[in-house]
């Protein structure tokens, strides 16, 4: 779309962090579809430490500010949430301060959907994608890049433990315009 | 003499009944298995029977019923478990669920079927991944037993990954080639992967392996209607309807089919009638509005929209809805800039 919306230019502030990954039950774990790559990283820290699905393991980036996660899709896809796990206690002066997180078909194109800026979280921080109107409740995109713009305490280089990208489950019904809400509907929608 | 015929009688019943529901002819089943004495009746193998039946005609509370007589009849028997686990599964009774997992696992956890229920019980938490593994562990105690591949189709089709979705369905068949479900569920896959013909196919075979299931008929119906073939779609729906009136799915397809083959007003009169059967169904609605939209009666329109709003649909549906609305409400010289 060529017209510039206001999207973008909010900042939220977000304190603590939760203990328990809880998201909605519409919506799906998507990265396992996407390739993963970091702007640097430190030797044993790399990029599989994100996916692991282990908080103890973490990526540590090696080199300059901006620090960038680039997550990109085989095809275009919907997502609407990411999640990210950060430590303050853990990681100081290495956890992200500022996050901006970018969308677009590639390199070349990435345009700014959100800034978070984070204070002394510890545990699972929730950064919806979402914009104000309705067509915008999800980002429709190849590539999402999640940058760190700066850390707590002046830091320069950054933890990130787990990320998590969400999108919404497709119409479990192939080719039906809408999704079946009630029982009756859906009891006899499948065979299993 | 007399007690040898009356023996062979009895296994006459047995037998009759047992093949009427391998025909998937259910109904004509219970209705044998109605012909045996009370004694008999309430034996677990003949009650897990019937229960089976019920789950194929999709009473899933009658089938419920039964099988839960079943259990107490006889509480070890593992006989039809993965079927009654399949029941509540679609009953969304997740307490009785998980309860009847337990069980089974304690009793035999060796046996595939106390995977298969503990597999759907992770199913309807939506943990596709666990779920898997528990049909996996299923498929590996027992390579033979079809429905277990069935079901690891089922979860990988959850998990988007369709291309081992298909080979689970592929082993299910090559141990039973009559076990409909895989090739409902490879027609599945190929309808959401646009393979039309191929989809037309494998719900065909379904349908000739289980010629009552008015769910069948209904997507071999959908099928047909992507292969343009509507007419034929709309008379197997039809057919669907008639096959069981419960069901709303063909209704609501038919309806979808007539308002893309731009025949409105017959359209909204199926699903005013739906309406009546599901006042709580969003998607009702929401077609509704879409069809007054494309008639140009945007009051009646947004009504409708407002409905299906407040019926909780998925966030992706409020997502086309709201933006459906935000079109009507924006007058049309600016629409094209949308």
């Amino acid at each position: 779309m060529a017209t510039e919306t206001s999207e973008g230019e909010e900042e939220v502030k977000i304190t603590g962090g939760n203990q328990v990954l809880l998201v909605d039950d519409d919506l799906r774990e998507m990265g396992k579809e996407a390739a993963w790559s970091v702007s640097s990283c430190k030797t044993g820290n790399g990029v599989s430490s994100l996916r692991d699905d282990n908080l103890d393991t973490y990526w540590q980036s090696d080199g300059a500010q901006p620090h960038f996660v680039n997550i990109q899709f085989q095809k275009k896809v919907k997502l609407q949430l990411v999640v990210i796990y950060v430590d303050f206690k853990l990681d100081e002066s290495y956890t992200p301060g500022k996050i901006c997180i970018r969308a677009g078909d590639g390199f070349h194109n990435l345009k700014e959907i959100k800034t978070v800026e984070l204070d002394k979280p510890t545990g699972w921080v929730y950064i919806s994608l979402s914009g104000n109107e309705a067509r915008e409740t999800f980002v429709n995109t190849f590539m999402l890049q999640i940058s760190v713009l700066s850390n707590h305490l002046n830091g320069r280089d950054t933890h990130l433990r787990q990320i998590k990208i969400y999108g919404p489950r497709p119409n479990p019904i192939p080719h039906q315009p809408f999704q079946f809400t009630s029982r009756e509907f859906t009891t006899y929608s499948i065979i299993r | 003499m007399l007690g040898t015929s009356e023996i062979l009688s009895l296994l006459g019943i047995l037998g009759e009944g047992y093949r009427l529901s391998c025909l998937y002819r259910c109904q004509d089943a219970l209705d044998v298995f109605l012909k045996l004495s009370h004694k008999q009746y309430n034996t677990s193998w003949v009650l897990s029977q019937v229960g089976k039946s019920y789950f194929e005609l999709v009473d899933y509370l009658e089938a419920d019923r039964a099988f839960s007589l079943a259990r107490r009849a006889s509480p070890y028997s593992l006989e039809g478990m993965d079927i009654y686990s399949t029941v509540l599964y679609h009953l969304k009774e997740d307490m009785k669920l998980s309860y009847l997992a337990q069980e089974l696992v304690s009793t035999d956890r060796l046996a595939p079927q106390s995977w298969c229920a503990m597999g759907n019980c992770f199913s309807l938490q939506k943990d596709h991944e666990t779920a898997l593994k528990n049909f996996q562990r299923a498929v590996q105690l027992n390579s033979r037993f079809a429905y277990a591949h069935t079901l690891c189709g089922h979860e990988y089709v959850s998990l988007e990954d369709f291309e081992n979705g298909i080979k689970s369905y592929q082993s299910a068949l090559r141990v039973d080639a009559r076990h409909y479900n895989s090739w409902y569920g490879l027609g599945m896959i190929y309808l959401r992967q646009e393979k039309f013909e191929f989809s037309e196919h494998h719900f065909r075979m379904a349908f000739q392996i289980n010629p009552r299931s008015s769910v069948i008929m209904s997507y071999l119906g959908t099928a047909l209607h992507t292969l343009q073939r509507s007419e034929e779609a709309l008379s197997m729906l039809e057919k669907a309807i008639l096959a069981d009136k419960k069901n709303p799915l063909p209704m609501y397809q038919k309806a979808n089919i007539l308002m893309n083959l731009e025949d409105f007003d017959e359209a909204l009169e199926v699903l005013e009638e739906l309406k009546e059967y599901a006042p709580r169904e969003s998607s009702v609605y929401a077609l509704m509005g879409r069809i007054y939209k494309r008639r140009n009666m945007p009051e009646k329109a947004v009504f409708h929209y407002g409905l299906a709003l407040d019926l909780k649909p998925s966030a992706t549906d409020v997502a086309t809805i709201k933006a459906a609305i935000e079109k009507l409400l924006v007058p049309d010289e600016l629409q094209d800039y949308l």
